[in-house]
Order: structure tokens, then C-alpha cells, then sequence
């Protein structure tokens, strides 16, 4: 382009109206400086601008030529017009011509490109996997990425995002064996596309894929070994340290657990302001735990990271501590409860917003409810949007200090970058979620900044430390029970207690009391002895602890009428038959109240010790007895083998010696030991 | 450089050198861009035709037993089924990543209908060598044409069926949505009716498929091709969405017309509404035929007959990916794979239409429902081409579904939004 100023030097040294050739040389100079910088303004294509820039260097090279062409044309030209004008035209035009015929190509090049509507060139395809509870806010960010590089490329997108979600469980295999197809899994059919993004929730997620990729590597090492072959180890990434296919994670935004729903559901759970920044989120769930008739829903920790990171909120007590095996059973239920056909929040909101209402209380990502504050959409099929005016709803929820948060971590994989332009397209999509625009779209899915240091895999502020032990224990309070209550209803249980009652109807209030901690999953069943006319009565089968089950059995326990004898063996032999029959229950028990030793069988207590030790052998049913009145666990002084723990050590059990009034602390104590699984 | 007096004379001689070096200057400097675009070529260790193709939903698994059946033959390259899911976005997906891998692996494209267009011009796919189409039905074939050339062969197709339950049988409505008169009577015949009618209204490819179908039956469309311009909102498109919307309100407490829930559907679960008795009528596609009849329980009290209207042309098409080692064999295969018997096959064993019309009068008296899907097929239009399906087909229930929930009304932006979209643009 400089070229030109020398082109139209002559013309401004000579003739006789020097302003003319000084006048286009000008306009000349001022017409190229601005056609360069809008060209280097709007067009952000380089190979575009270099190419152009060659182009512009080559047609000055041609300029003799254009000169040699041009000078005859307009000699020509101004013999036409007259001679004074035409005089003055040849002599500028002798060395504008070129440089004008410069300035038409290039211009012309220019304005051709930003004009002209051609089709636009086709997208590079970027395959993006995230939540099922993400999906929706993962494709507004798409969106909002694709939108960006259309911006800059005169309209036409430069990619094109597929994004489609999956769970945890079912990515985090093949993710880890970088998406191939093996015996068991063909992730491609199963899921779908390998992607080159994945935008899960939590760095939990991430966690997982590390550990079966570590997992994954030991085993092959390990079996290397055994064949006495040089192992062969995954490459290692050095910039992050983390095994392939692990490329890279960056934490893009963030999202606090936080306790929302109705005024009357959640306000006096805490104070009624919003903030609550004095607050744990476990102390506000207590609270709300401890009033009567209190409901509180939230996703399954099995297939949500937020439903992870909610159960420490509700299995830790208002000092943060956590809470033990029958409270975490209690609260387990009284969620599961609250939560019915809930798999994830998506689907808890959908469910209740079907039935034209929202949770009264409810755990859940901020995310999450800013969006159905928003009525923006969720995700689930067919879910409604929330309705415009909810009587009682309140807005904001009530969020804390320390909150658990979901991290979103971005995360790229080693095998995109065999394909160049696909990992430009995911670093570029990175790069867009950090910038301020990016930003901008976070907050309008609903999410917050990053939150510093949640980007990492160990020690990540966004996660509780003892999550590892607070997913056990809920596992442990999930797991089912299957357990058969006999209770002695013999005679000798009419005698009065100190207190007053009978000890049958003590103990009848005590085991009532306990009923409480059977959930919908757990089996629960009462017999007495001695029966009608057989050893036992079966007052309630085995069946699931619904609430018609609790209410049967309470009722049951309030009509006995003790008397008659003891048949605790025969009654033993056949409960624990009972409970070992069918199911898979992982915890079955028997549990037996009695005031007395057998009177009825004609087995030795040493015989019925052994026939016990049989059926509870294995992942047989344990046996535990509760010995009141006259009953005693321990052996009588000088007598060995005469205490009923003979038959509860060979039922793996324990046999506890109580005061009849003490009977429902002391099931407490049974049911705590049955759901810790010890 | 160019001052003269620096030149060398012979070159001051000779003005036309300039031009000469100039334009080898820019030869080498385009050259350059070329080569840098490029990717290295790689070095060809294949041996076997890949066919990467949605999962194999076919009764049986037909399309493995035709492709081991080309494999039987001595002298044929060994060929190999890839599949990925059976969703068509994710298959869209897959295979375009795997077009623009820079290690070609894959050889044969079993491609949706919809995307000839857009592999075509991209340069994934190479034009058939001068194929013989004879004895194809003519929508399947023209879905493989594209600027002139045959792109694909027809491997299967598709059109959408009215399903009916058998109660309604002699009341069932001449057009669709059902009016309220057609309402009133199908109760009368099943008391315990919920809603007449329903089609896949949920935001993926199916509400495309509805939607146009709506608009069409209604005298509308939504992109004139020829002028290449957007229509829809052309008072015959415009009316027909209103009607769509309406229709799911109930009025004069009768059941509405179209299933509320639709929004929520896709293909399977609008194939739930209908077996579960909630609705009289459903379109779907005629894969829905065999997984009513073989669901638990299996359903029997049902019918099928095409659409009071033009059905949206479904189905898949077989290329030759330009990233083939082996052009000719893999050209081959798909001709094997589109034959009058491999088309029989597939139709007769695995349920898949078959787009050859000599198939149909073979099976014309054995499979009495083969007249029905001719029937269909013979009227059913193909979605819009574009080279930028996916995008358009987006924009398009993104439209549809705000219309849909504000009474019918299109946005004021959608012509612009629709306009950009089928040209590959973003707003």
C-alpha cells in the first residue's frame, strides 16, 4: 500500500494545476488508510488479512504493467474530453492511474468479503457431555459460545455444539477407557458420541473417572506382572498430573446447596432473613428436622452431585457433627419420604411441579432454583414451568456460609487433541465461559463465579471433607432391613412393673415407640409366644414398613393378653427360618423380647444353640434377645451355659439384659447396631 | 524496489517481468494457504470397510446379517458394522466428528435423510460413480440428490402413520387435529379418553416433523426452496399453529383435541400416551407397529392407515465417505446393500420400509400393511434441503415451541431467526 505515495510523487511535482494531483493523491491515501484499518478492524480471519496482504504486494509488483495498460486508455480518454482538461488529466493520470487501479482491486476485494452472502463454511462439530440436571444451563452456554464465534466471523457460526447428557455412573467407566468400546460397554451406542468437553456437576464426578482410571491402570499392571512383561503405564500429563485421558479441569462456575421452598416449609427452619450467613446449612436442616410433620426433599446422592453434596447437610446434627446410625436411618426416611420417584432435582422439581406445586422444603443447587424461580426451563420432559404466582413460595432461599457447591468443572481429554480444529473449538469454548461475556452467561443459567481452589481434585473447598464418610453412612441408613420382632406374651408377662402396668403392656409401648425407624424399604413383622394353639402367633407377617404396617403392629401390640408358657427355642428355630426365607435384605434379624427361659422344648440350651449357629451362618439373620423380668443373659453364678447369651453368640447377636421400661432405648441400641451393619 | 533507477535494465526493458513475478508471488503465497490448511496425509493401514451407522433397531439385527453376507462372498473387502446410538442428533454428531477426524476411518456413511445436503457441500462424502436408481421410489432417491449429483443410495425409508385405537375405528376425524365434533364422538365410543390426539411435540428432531406436517396440512410451509425464502409466516402457516395451539385447550368440557402433554413427547412416549388409552390417535412412525405389538403387555385393539395429510419423508440413505482408502468397493457395498433383495430383507425380516417399489408388490398380499406404507410414502415431502439442516431444524422447534406457548403466535423474529438459520447463520 505504501507503494502508492511514490505513484502519485510525479503527478504532484508537474503540471499546471498542481492542487489537482496533490488532491487525489491525498484522497488516495486517506481512502487506503481507512479501507486497511476497517479491514484489519472487522475481519479476524489472518489467513483472510494475509492473504489480502500478499495479494496487495503482488499487484504493486504488476504496477508497470497496470501503468503500461492504463496510460494509453486515458491519453485516449482526454483526446475525447477537450485538450486544457484532458492535458492536466494525462499528467496526473500518468502516475495516479496505478495507484487508483490499486486502490479499486483492494477495495473491491474488501467490500466483496464483507459483503457478499455467501453460505456460510461449515461448523467444527464439538461434542459436549454433561448432567442430567446440567443439560438445559450446558446448552444455553452452548449457545451462547456458538452466538460468540458467529460474532466475530460475520455471522456465520464457526462451531456447531452437540451437547447431551448422561450419568455419573454411566460415563464414568467408559470415560475412563477413553470411550471404547469393550465386552460390557459400547458407550457410543449406550450413551452416545465420544465428546471432547465434559461439563459435569461436581468435581466428585471427575473424581470418580480419576480413581477407576488409577484403578484401571493397577489392575493392567498388576496383570503385566503376573505375565512377567515390561509394564506398560498411561502417559502421564505432565502440565496437570493427571492420567490420561484426564487432559485438563478448570472449575468454570459454581453453585451453593441451599434449603428453598415454602414460607411455612422453610422460614422457621432458620431465621427469616435471607442471609443466614451466621448459619450452617446442617443446623438450619435440623431445625427443620426437629418440628413435628416436617418434610424435606432432595435428590438421590446414586444419580446427583447434588444430591451428594446434600446428604451432608441432612446427616450432620446443628454442631456439624455427624449424626449416628439411627438418627442418619430416621432422616434418610424422612427424606425418602418427602422425595417420592425422585432420581435427581430435575426430576424432584418436574414431579412436584406436575402436581401444581412446589417442595415445601427442598435441598437443592441454587442453580437449580433460580432457574424455576425464573420459570426458565429445567430440562426434565414435558416439565411444567413453575406457576407464575405460588401462594406461600418463597423466592429466595436460604442460603449459608460454607455451603457444600457444585464446582463445574470443564474438562478436555487427551484423545481431541488428534483432531486440531475440535480442540480448538473446546479450548475456545473454555476461554469464551472465563471471559466477561462468558460470565455474563453463567449468570443467566443461574450459576456463580468459581469459587477459588474448587478446581482441584483433593482438598477442594467445594466439597466436604467427610463425604466419603457421609455417603457411608447414608448407605448404611438406606440399606434395607428385614426384621421379625417375637415378643414373649407367656404368663409370667402380666406381672406388674415397678412403674405400675404389666410388663407385656411396657414393653408393648417401648417396641411401638421403635417402629418409627422402619422405612418404606425395610420389612418389619411381630409374632408372640406362646400362640393359640401353637408355639407362636404371627400378629403381623413380614412385610414392607409402610405406615398401615406400623399402625397394624401398634395396634396389635395393644391388644395381648399374656399367659401361657414359654416356647422361646421353638419359637427362635422358626422366626429365624422366617426371616432367612426369601429377600435380599442385607440386614436381617430376629429380635426376641422374653422374661423367662424355655419351658416348653425338649432341646438342651446347648442344642438350640447349635441349631441357631447353623441358620445364622453365612449371611444368615442374626439373633438378638432383650431379657426383662426374670430372663437373664448372663450365666447364673456357677452355672455355665445356662445365660441366654449362649444362644444370641451363636446367632452373632447379643442378648441384652434391660429393666422393662428401658425396652425401647434398648431396641434403639439393636436397630442402631443392624443399621450400622456391624 | 520499484524505483526505476535501482532496476536492473534489462528488467526496465522488460515491464512484464514484473507482472510475471508478481504473479508467482501470489501463486506460491495461495499454495501456502492451501498447504497449511491441509492436513498431513495419512498413510492408509486399512484393509476393511467401515460402515458407521445409527444402532441397528431392525428386527433381528438385518443389517449385520446383510453386511456378513457380503463378507461371504470371496473376493469382496471385508466390511464392518460401527454403530453409534439410536438417536439421530447424537448419530448427526458422531458422524460429522468422524468426517472431519484428520485420520479418515471411516468409509460408508449411513446418513438421515435430512443431511445429504450438508455432507455434500462440506466435502465429507464423494458423488456416486453414475449409479443405477432404477426401481427406487422417487421421494427416498430425490432425498439423496443434491446440486445435481446422487450423493447417497436410499437404504431405508420412512413416512408417519395414523395409529388408532380399534373403539374409534368408524369414528375416526378427516382431518387432524380432530375438531370438537370428532372429540365428542370418540368419547362416546371410549369414556375414558383424556385428549383425541397426539404427536411428539418435545423439543428435538419430532417437533420439526409435527410442526411441518401441521403447517402443511394446512396449505402453509415453512421455507420455499425455490425462492429460498421463509414462509411461515404466511397466513395458511401462521393459522395452522394457532389451530395447533388451541387445540390443547379443552372447550365445552370435552377432552382437547391434542394431548397437553405432547410438549413432553417424543416418539416413545407419545407410542406410551396412546397404548396406555390416554389418547384415541397418535402419529408416529411405523417402527411404532412392531413395538406395540411385541410390548408388555402387547397391544392388539389397534389400527393403522396413513395420515389425512402428507406425512414428513423419513428414512436413511447410504454415501461413500471421501475419506475411503477403497472408493470403488465401498461404492460396491453400498449397491449391495440398497439391492432389491437386500431391500426385501430388510423389509420383511426387520421391519425396515424398504425404498425399492418392486419390494412392496412382492409383499403386497403377505403383508397387508405394506399398502398402507406405500400409500404414505408415495405422498410424504421431504424436510427443507439445506446444507445447514441441523441448525434450521433447531431454530425451527425453538420458533415452534414459543409459538406453542403463547397461544400459537410466531415470534416477531422468527422469519429473521429461520432466514439466517437455513443459511448456516446465528443471529
Amino acid at each position: 500500500m505504501e507503494a502508492n505515495s511514490e505513484m502519485s510523487d510525479p503527478a504532484g511535482g508537474s503540471g499546471k494545476d498542481p492542487h489537482l494531483p496533490n488532491l487525489i493523491f491525498i484522497t488516495l491515501v486517506l481512502m487506503i488508510l481507512a479501507g486497511g484499518t476497517y479491514a484489519l478492524l472487522v475481519i479476524h480471519n489472518s489467513a483472510f488479512l494475509v492473504t489480502t496482504g500478499v495479494i496487495v504486494i503482488a499487484i504493486q509488483m504488476w504496477h508497470p504493467a497496470i501503468q503500461h495498460l492504463a496510460e494509453p486508455l486515458l491519453n485516449r480518454l482526454s483526446d475525447r474530453i477537450g485538450s486544457s482538461t484532458g492535458h492536466a488529466l494525462r499528467r496526473a493520470g500518468k502516475g495516479t492511474a496505478a495507484g487508483t487501479a490499486v486502490v479499486i482491486i483492494v477495495s473491491g476485494l474488501i467490500i466483496f468479503e464483507l459483503t457478499h452472502s455467501e453460505p456460510c463454511p461449515h461448523t467444527v462439530e464439538l461434542r459436549v457431555l454433561t448432567s442430567t440436571e446440567g443439560l438445559q444451563a450446558a446448552r444455553e452456554l452452548a449457545n451462547g459460545y456458538i452466538a460468540a464465534t458467529a460474532r466475530e466471523n460475520d455471522g456465520c457460526a464457526t462451531v456447531f455444539a452437540h451437547v447431551y447428557a448422561a450419568t455419573t455412573a454411566e460415563v464414568t467407566s467408559p470415560l475412563a477407557r477413553s470411550w471404547v468400546d469393550t465386552e460390557n460397554e459400547q458407550p457410543s451406542v449406550n450413551v452416545g458420541t465420544r465428546p471432547d468437553v465434559w461439563l459435569p456437576d461436581s468435581m466428585l464426578d471427575v473424581r470418580n473417572v480419576y480413581d477407576t482410571i488409577v484403578k484401571n491402570r493397577t489392575r493392567e499392571t498388576d496383570e503385566a506382572d503376573a505375565q512377567v512383561t515390561p509394564t506398560t503405564t498411561a502417559s502421564e500429563n505432565p502440565a496437570a498430573g493427571l492420567p490420561a485421558p484426564l487432559a485438563s479441569i478448570t472449575s468454570i462456575a459454581s453453585s451453593p446447596i441451599v434449603l428453598a421452598g415454602t414460607k411455612a416449609g422453610v422460614t422457621s427452619a432458620g431465621t427469616t432473613s435471607a442471609g443466614n450467613a451466621d448459619q450452617t446449612l446442617s443446623s438450619l436442616v435440623s431445625a427443620l428436622i426437629s418440628r413435628s410433620k416436617a418434610t424435606l426433599a432432595a435428590a438421590d446422592p446414586g444419580s446427583s452431585a447434588a444430591g451428594r453434596l446434600a446428604v451432608t447437610a441432612y446427616l450432620h446434627d446443628a454442631d456439624d457433627q455427624m449424626v449416628d446410625t439411627v438418627v442418619a436411618r430416621q432422616r434418610q426416611q424422612l427424606v425418602s419420604r418427602s422425595t417420592p420417584a425422585a432420581t435427581d432435582e430435575i426430576s424432584l422439581l418436574c414431579d412436584a411441579l406436575r402436581h401444581g406445586a412446589v417442595p415445601s422444603a427442598v435441598l437443592t443447587s441454587l442453580r437449580t432454583w433460580r432457574r424455576l424461580m425464573a420459570r426458565k426451563p429445567l430440562g426434565g420432559a414435558g416439565c411444567p414451568a413453575a406457576p407464575a404466582t405460588a401462594p406461600g413460595l418463597r423466592a429466595e432461599p436460604l442460603a449459608t456460609r460454607d455451603a457444600p457447591a457444585l464446582d463445574l468443572p470443564f474438562v478436555q481429554f487427551t484423545w481431541t487433541r488428534e483432531n486440531h480444529d475440535q480442540q480448538a473449538a473446546a479450548d475456545g469454548f473454555r476461554h469464551w465461559l472465563l471471559s466477561s461475556a462468558g460470565r455474563d452467561r453463567l449468570a443467566g443459567a443461574g450459576l456463580d463465579p468459581p469459587i477459588a481452589g474448587c478446581g482441584s481434585l483433593d482438598h477442594n473447598p467445594c466439597i466436604p471433607d467427610d463425604l466419603t464418610a457421609t455417603l457411608k453412612r447414608y448407605d448404611q441408613a438406606k440399606a434395607p432391613g428385614r426384621v421379625l420382632l417375637a415378643m414373649d406374651v407367656s404368663g409370667s408377662m402380666t406381672a406388674r412393673t415397678a412403674a405400675g402396668p404389666a410388663r407385656a403392656v411396657v414393653a408393648a409401648q417401648g417396641v411401638t415407640a421403635t417402629l418409627g425407624q422402619l422405612g418404606e424399604h425395610d420389612e418389619f413383622g411381630l409374632w408372640t409366644f406362646p400362640g393359640r394353639d401353637r408355639d407362636f402367633t404371627e400378629l403381623a407377617g413380614l412385610a414392607a414398613g409402610s405406615a398401615k404396617q406400623r399402625v397394624t403392629i401398634a395396634d396389635a401390640l395393644r391388644r395381648i393378653r399374656p399367659s401361657g408358657s414359654t416356647p422361646l427355642y421353638a419359637t427362635i428355630l422358626a422366626g429365624m427360618r422366617t426371616v432367612a426365607d426369601s429377600g435380599d435384605a442385607p440386614i436381617r434379624a430376629l429380635v426376641v423380647l422374653t422374661d423367662g427361659d424355655d419351658t416348653t422344648s425338649t432341646l438342651s440350651p446347648q442344642q438350640a444353640a447349635g441349631e441357631i449357629e447353623r441358620l445364622a451362618a453365612g449371611s444368615g439373620p442374626r439373633l438378638y434377645l432383650i431379657a426383662i423380668g426374670e430372663a437373664r443373659c448372663e450365666d447364673g453364678p456357677g452355672r455355665t451355659g445356662t445365660g441366654l447369651h449362649l444362644l444370641t453368640d451363636a446367632g452373632r447377636g447379643s442378648c441384652l439384659q434391660a429393666d422393662t421400661g428401658k425396652v425401647s432405648a434398648i431396641m434403639d441400641h439393636i436397630f442402631g447396631t443392624l443399621w450400622s451393619g456391624r | 524496489m520499484t524505483a526505476d533507477g535501482g532496476r536492473p535494465r534489462w528488467l526496465a526493458r522488460h515491464p512484464g517481468t514484473w507482472f510475471i513475478i508478481g504473479l508467482l508471488t501470489m501463486g506460491l503465497a495461495l499454495k501456502a494457504t492451501g498447504v497449511l490448511d491441509e492436513d498431513e496425509p495419512s498413510i492408509n493401514t486399512r484393509s476393511e470397510l467401515v460402515v458407521l451407522s445409527g444402532a441397528d433397531e431392525s428386527a433381528g439385527r438385518q443389517r449385520q446379517r446383510l453386511i456378513d453376507e457380503w463378507n461371504s462372498v470371496p473376493g469382496h473387502v471385508k466390511a464392518r458394522l460401527e454403530s453409534l446410538s439410536t438417536e439421530s442428533d447424537d448419530q448427526h454428531s458422531g458422524m460429522v466428528s468422524r468426517a472431519q477426524a484428520s485420520n479418515p476411518t471411516v468409509d460408508v456413511y449411513n446418513l438421515d435423510a435430512t443431511w445429504t445436503a450438508e455432507f455434500a457441500t462440506a466435502g465429507y462424502l464423494y458423488p456416486l460413480d453414475s449409479p443405477d436408481v432404477t426401481g427406487f421410489l422417487p421421494g427416498p432417491l430425490a432425498t439423496c440428490q443434491y446440486d445435481g449429483k446422487t450423493w447417497a443410495l436410499p437404504f431405508n425409508t420412512d413416512a408417519g402413520l395414523l395409529y388408532y385405537r380399534k373403539q374409534v375405528a368408524d369414528r375416526l376425524p378427516r382431518t387432524l387435529p380432530p375438531a370438537p365434533n370428532d372429540i365428542r364422538s370418540m368419547r362416546e365410543a371410549d369414556p375414558a379418553l383424556k385428549a383425541g390426539f397426539a404427536t411428539p411435540l418435545s423439543s428435538y428432531e419430532g417437533l420439526s416433523v409435527s410442526a411441518l406436517e401441521a403447517i402443511w396440512a394446512n396449505g402453509g410451509d415453512v421455507y420455499d426452496e425455490e425462492k429460498d425464502l421463509i414462509v411461515i409466516d404466511q397466513p395458511k402457516a401462521v393459522e395452522a399453529l394457532r389451530q395447533l395451539a388451541a387445540a390443547m385447550k379443552s372447550a365445552d368440557g370435552l377432552p382437547p383435541s391434542v394431548d397437553p402433554g405432547s410438549t413432553g413427547f417424543q416418539e416413545s412416549t407419545t407410542r406410551q400416551a396412546f397404548q396406555s388409552g390416554e389418547v384415541a390417535l397418535m402419529r408416529n412412525w411405523p417402527v411404532a407397529y412392531t413395538a406395540l405389538w411385541n410390548a408388555d403387555p402387547p397391544m392388539r385393539d389397534f389400527g393403522v392407515r396413513a395420515l389425512p395429510y402428507a406425512s414428513v419423508l423419513g428414512g436413511q440413505n447410504l454415501a461413500v465417505s471421501s475419506g475411503t482408502w477403497d472408493q470403488k468397493a465401498a461404492q460396491e457395498l453400498v449397491e449391495f446393500l440398497t439391492s432389491q433383495t437386500s431391500e426385501r430383507t430388510l423389509f420383511e425380516k426387520g421391519g425396515l420400509a424398504a425404498t425399492r417399489t418392486a419390494v412392496y408388490d412382492e409383499l403386497k398380499d403377505t403383508h397387508p400393511y405394506a399398502a398402507t406404507l406405500l400409500d404414505a410414502l408415495r405422498t410424504a415431502r421431504p424436510r427443507p434441503k439445506t446444507a445447514y439442516y441441523a441448525l434450521f431444524s433447531n431454530t425451527l422447534q425453538d420458533v415452534v415451541t414459543e409459538a406453542l406457548n403463547n397461544d400459537g403466535e410466531l415470534p416477531a423474529d422468527a422469519v429473521a431467526r429461520l432466514t439466517n438459520a437455513v443459511h448456516g447463520r446465528v443471529n
